[in-house]
């Protein structure tokens, strides 16, 4: 599970969607292990994985949840988006339909996530050159016009999967550290602002922590 | 002139005839083509005047569609409709004039080419040719031989016949001429005159009209000088105003009747996503709530604080920002910020009053316990009502609703010991509710024994709504308050503490007022102390049941049938439909317990909820989404030696019934009771395998271990996964169940789940696990944060939408 630094100065909740099939769980396996597995099963749920990076000489760390692309293995979608400052919309450059199907996930994006999100477009599977359906022109037109940063990638040989994920993370920590006006820098982004409420029991309980009580 | 010439001067066919007759018809071509003209330029003229017509009727129209703007405006309106009435009348007479041109200059000039001129060029046409023919008769006269005296005389008569008829045509020609010029002069004019009529008659009309309307116009011309005083005057007043802008922020601070402030304005607030931007928005207070909404685009107001008195508001002076302030509830913080020193000095004395009369208003009138002890009415009446206009509000009529439901709950609206009235607060683990003075007792006794919550300002998890809604005080009391001796003092409304406090001791630690488990034979039961009613019928009874509870479907489907506590009775008759004969039940013990003497079983919670459905104003639903569709029915059936508290418990979380298992955890059943013939399975593993989320969450408020594992190793997590219980998951994960314990085959319930390909499980199991991750690191909440708001997305979704957690089972 990634690196285990414990020391960050920001938390970033990252997004993978996009058809199933189309390669988010390698590109995930690919940033946070240096892996990749040809057979991989349908994702299902969602699966989580973090590393950090170094942006300005601070350390981000992603926190990020690679969700089943296939409608059965998809769990309840309010909770994917809950907090993700970024996207990785992700489609097989091989396969025209998982682009075509684009859009179907931005709109999702735009009726669940957070308006301020930061989407990045990827082309997956950029080795498959022979078996091209999308061209990288098209695709980043389509991207320029809806706003969205675009990236071709391959998982299976490592191009630009790093590169994506770190130019994504810098734009969020670029938009956040130029909002972030009052926190001092060792502040973490995601802070409680919701923190879960405590019953105090006047008699028991009083040791304080953050503990769910009434068990 | 042709008139005047000699009749001879005509017949004899003169040059001088000719000449004339020459000089008249090119006069009369010329009339034609004058009149024709006329025609023409008339017809035109009437043409343009409809389509003037038609537009006044148009404008006409668009000033009613003007006078709609002034509806609000009598005065306007009622002068408007007027005007507008007397233009349409004007159009009106114009419309009768044009259609008097065309009737009389049109008509008549027409029918007078069409007809007279027509007739005068008909007679040149025969005069022309019987002077063709009388030119020819002539002509072959002079030229007939003399010999040929046959044809000469022939000739002669012809001639003879053809001058004579030329004298008459020539005549006709000559008077038709004459009548045609005598008749132009008066026809003309009396078309002129008649036209000039419909004139005179379109001017009277409107003069008339207008002489009508004359002192309406006067009126209106004064109405009208007022309007424009006023304007002047509304300019001259809001050019005064400028003086009002001021450098200072405007603070306005109003307070109504009950001295609540009304405080309102922009703030800008901080977004609690990671962007952290700020917003300004227009907050306000408004019925002991913090509210804000966007300046335009949507009506909607958003609630950022429900409830001002569990919030506090303190200044933040260690930003960046000036003027910032934070107000903090237990749940949330948000931070605001005002415009400038005095607005934010403003905001924060406005909430602190606000708080501080929230809390007043609260304890004086909505909850009034002391001042309304005698009022029987339903306390929560008051704020029902007066929240009945704020529909939009979900949130704040659920809870208002939740409060309302609970009370409702039969014996709630007393305190469960003591008896006052309207009580406020609850003991979450017994499932009551209790009065401030009683729930004071209840928490000096420790969490073990009652876990005491506020009913109005505490929140309320979904799950323990649902216990709560399957218990109530009636329920428990018939448990705790079995058996009272007569000479025990009960705690009264007004009791010293120490009465209080020992009849609470005495009924929750030492529990002595239960009534034991019904002793059979010759296995001694344990706790019995007390005869039963007929005892004689109870020697037969062999075995023993626990009924599955349904106490209170989910409101939807208890509009489809409401059960009446008869069709209830029918209902539990055909479940037990193997059994033939009637089911004479025992006389209605007081212990929730009847007998089937025929079949000898003994049924526990089967006369529960003919009492609770007879409360149809409940709409509480307690039942869980996994035991929908359940048959109604009872548990495998026990040896009647076997009935003990720990098996009675045991059976009755398998069928989900918290009123049994409560009896039984009175009569001193151990929570954690393993059955070593049943895979050393506990409690809680049979509160899974009932499907619902009751159970757990009762055995969970009453402190059971969670993690408690079978002869197989399976935890109740295990066995929640197993059987694809979402929710119960769920509820396992909130109170930190641990995942990571191994079943005999080595599985942990993720790897279960993944295999079932349960993805809302996996999803929430692998939740966990980051959430562990996370903190173990430095920065452990924000990991722990998002871990809870999901799993209460998850808990709330299982309440509200349990179908959405179907799914996943579907495909499977």
């Amino acid at each position: 599970m990634g690196t285990k630094d414990d020391e960050y100065d920001y938390l970033f909740k990252v997004v993978l969607i996009g058809d199933s099939g189309v390669g988010k769980s390698n590109l995930l396996s690919r940033f946070t292990r240096n892996e990749f597995n040809l057979e991989s099963k349908s994702t299902i749920g969602v699966e989580f994985a973090t590393r950090s990076i170094q942006v300005d000489g601070k350390t981000i760390k992603a926190q990020i949840w690679d969700t089943a692309g296939q409608e059965r293995y998809r769990a309840i979608t309010a909770a994917y988006y809950r907090g993700a400052v970024g996207a990785l919309l992700v489609y097989d450059i091989a396969k025209h339909l998982t682009y075509e199907n684009v859009e179907r996930w931005l709109r999702e994006l735009r009726d669940h996530a957070d308006q301020n999100i930061v989407i990045m477009l990827v082309g997956n599977k950029s080795d498959l050159r022979h078996l091209r359906a999308v061209l990288t022109e098209e695709a980043k037109a389509f991207a320029e016009r809806n706003g969205l940063s675009f990236i071709e990638t391959s998982a299976l040989d490592s191009t630009n999967v790093d590169t994506a994920f770190q130019n994504i993370l810098t734009e969020i920590y670029r938009i956040v550290s130029q909002k972030q006006i009052r926190d001092p820098p060792e502040g973490d982004v995601i802070r409680p602002q919701n923190v879960e409420p405590i019953d105090v029991k006047p008699t028991v309980n009083s040791d304080g922590v953050r503990k769910q009580c009434c068990q | 002139m042709l008139g005047k010439l000699d009749i001879q001067e005509c017949l004899r066919d003169s040059p001088k005839f000719r000449c004339i007759l020459e000089s008249e018809e090119a006069s009369i071509d010329q009339l034609e083509q004058k009149l024709d003209k006329i025609l023409k330029v008339c017809g035109s003229m009437v043409d343009t005047g409809k389509t003037y017509v038609a537009q006044q009727s148009l404008f006409a129209n668009s000033l009613w569609d003007l006078s709609a703007h002034f509806k609000e405006d009598p005065t306007v309106l009622s002068s408007l409709n007027k005007l507008i009435h007397s233009l349409q009348e004007m159009n009106k007479f114009h419309t009768i004039l044009l259609d008097q041109a065309s009737r009389t200059v049109l008509k008549n000039l027409t029918s007078f080419i069409k007809k007279d001129v027509k007739s005068v060029r008909d007679y040149k046409n025969h005069f022309e040719k019987i002077s063709t023919e009388y030119d020819n008769v002539v002509l072959r006269n002079s030229q007939t031989p003399k010999s040929k005296t046959q044809e000469v005389k022939e000739v002669q008569n012809i001639l003879m016949a053809v001058r004579s008829c030329f004298g008459h045509e020539t005549l006709n020609y000559v008077n038709s001429i004459c009548l045609l010029q005598t008749k132009k002069r008066h026809e003309i004019l009396s078309t002129i005159l008649s036209y000039m009529h419909a004139c005179s008659t379109y001017y009277h009309q409107g003069t008339d009209l207008c002489s009508d309307l004359e002192p309406f116009f006067k009126t209106l011309a004064d109405e009208i000088h007022d309007m424009s005083d006023e304007t002047y005057r509304v300019e001259k007043e809001l050019e005064n105003r400028h003086a009002n802008v001021g450098v200072e922020d405007r603070i306005t601070i109003k307070h109504d009747q009950k001295t609540v402030p009304i405080m309102e304005g922009y703030l800008f607030k901080r977004t609690s996503n990671a962007f952290r931007s700020w917003h300004r928005r227009w907050f306000y207070l408004y019925r002991n709530k913090l509210v804000y909404r966007k300046r335009s685009g949507e009506e909607q107001e958003t609630i950022m604080e429900e409830d001002l008195r569990i919030c506090t508001v303190k200044p933040v002076n260690d930003g960046e920002r000036r003027f910032c302030f934070e107000v903090l509830s237990p749940s949330k913080s948000h931070m605001l910020q005002a415009d400038s020193k005095d607005m934010f000095e403003a905001w924060i004395m406005a909430l602190q009053q606000g708080i501080g009369a929230a809390i007043q208003r609260i304890s004086s009138t909505d909850f009034g316990g002391a001042n309304e002890r005698n009022s029987q009415r339903n306390p929560l009446d008051v704020p029902r009502k007066s929240n009945s206009a704020v529909v939009n509000n979900n949130n704040k009529i659920k809870k208002i609703r939740m409060w309302e439901q609970l009370l409702r709950i039969p014996g709630n609206n007393y305190c469960c010991d003591c008896k006052s009235l309207n009580p406020r607060w609850s003991s979450i683990n017994l499932g009551i509710t209790l009065c401030i003075e009683c729930s004071g007792v209840h928490r000096s006794l420790g969490v073990h024994y009652s876990k005491v919550r506020s009913l109005t300002l505490d929140d309320w998890e979904p799950e323990i709504i649902k216990v709560m809604a399957e218990l109530g005080n009636n329920v428990v009391n018939k448990i705790y308050e079995a058996n009272v001796p007569e000479d025990f003092t009960r705690a009264s409304e007004d009791c010293i503490g120490a009465v209080r406090e020992s009849w609470i001791r005495a009924k929750y630690v030492d529990k002595k007022f239960v009534k034991g488990l019904p002793q059979f034979g010759n296995d001694g039961s344990p706790s019995s102390q007390n005869n039963r009613t007929s005892r004689a019928s109870l020697m037969e009874v062999r075995k023993w049941s626990v009924r599955k509870m349904r106490r209170r479907p989910r409101s939807c489907d208890k509009k489809k049938f409401r059960p009446t506590p008869k069709t209830v009775e029918e209902a539990s008759e055909t479940s037990e439909s193997g059994f033939e004969g009637d089911l004479t039940s025992a006389e209605s013990s007081q212990k929730s317990v009847s007998l089937k003497r025929r079949r000898s079983v003994l049924l526990f919670g089967n006369d529960l909820d003919k009492e609770s459905l007879d409360e149809a104003a409940i709409d509480l639903s307690s039942d869980q989404e996994s035991t929908e569709g359940e048959e109604e029915g009872t548990v495998a059936e026990e040896d009647i030696s076997k009935l003990k508290p720990n098996l009675l418990l045991y059976k009755a979380a398998l069928a989900h019934n918290i009123p049994v298992m409560c009896e039984a955890l009175a009569l001193g059943a151990d929570k954690n009771y393993v059955n070593t013939e049943d895979r050393g399975r506990s409690t809680i593993h049979q509160a899974v395998l009932s499907g619902s989320v009751m159970p757990c969450a009762y055995l969970i408020l009453n402190g059971v271990k969670i993690n408690a594992q079978d002869v197989n190793g399976k935890t109740p997590l295990h066995l929640a996964t197993q059987e694809g219980h979402t929710a119960q998951v769920c509820l396992f994960l909130k109170h930190r169940a641990d995942q990571h314990l191994e079943d005999d085959e080595g599985k942990v319930p993720l790897s279960m789940a993944e295999q079932k390909e349960h993805a809302d499980i996996v999803t929430l199991l692998r939740l966990g696990r980051l959430n562990e991750e996370m903190k173990d690191s430095e920065h452990g909440i924000s990991g722990d944060d998002m871990f809870n708001d999901v799993v209460r997305d998850f808990s709330q979704l299982a309440c509200s939408h349990p179908e959405k957690l179907q799914r996943p089972k579907q495909d499977e």
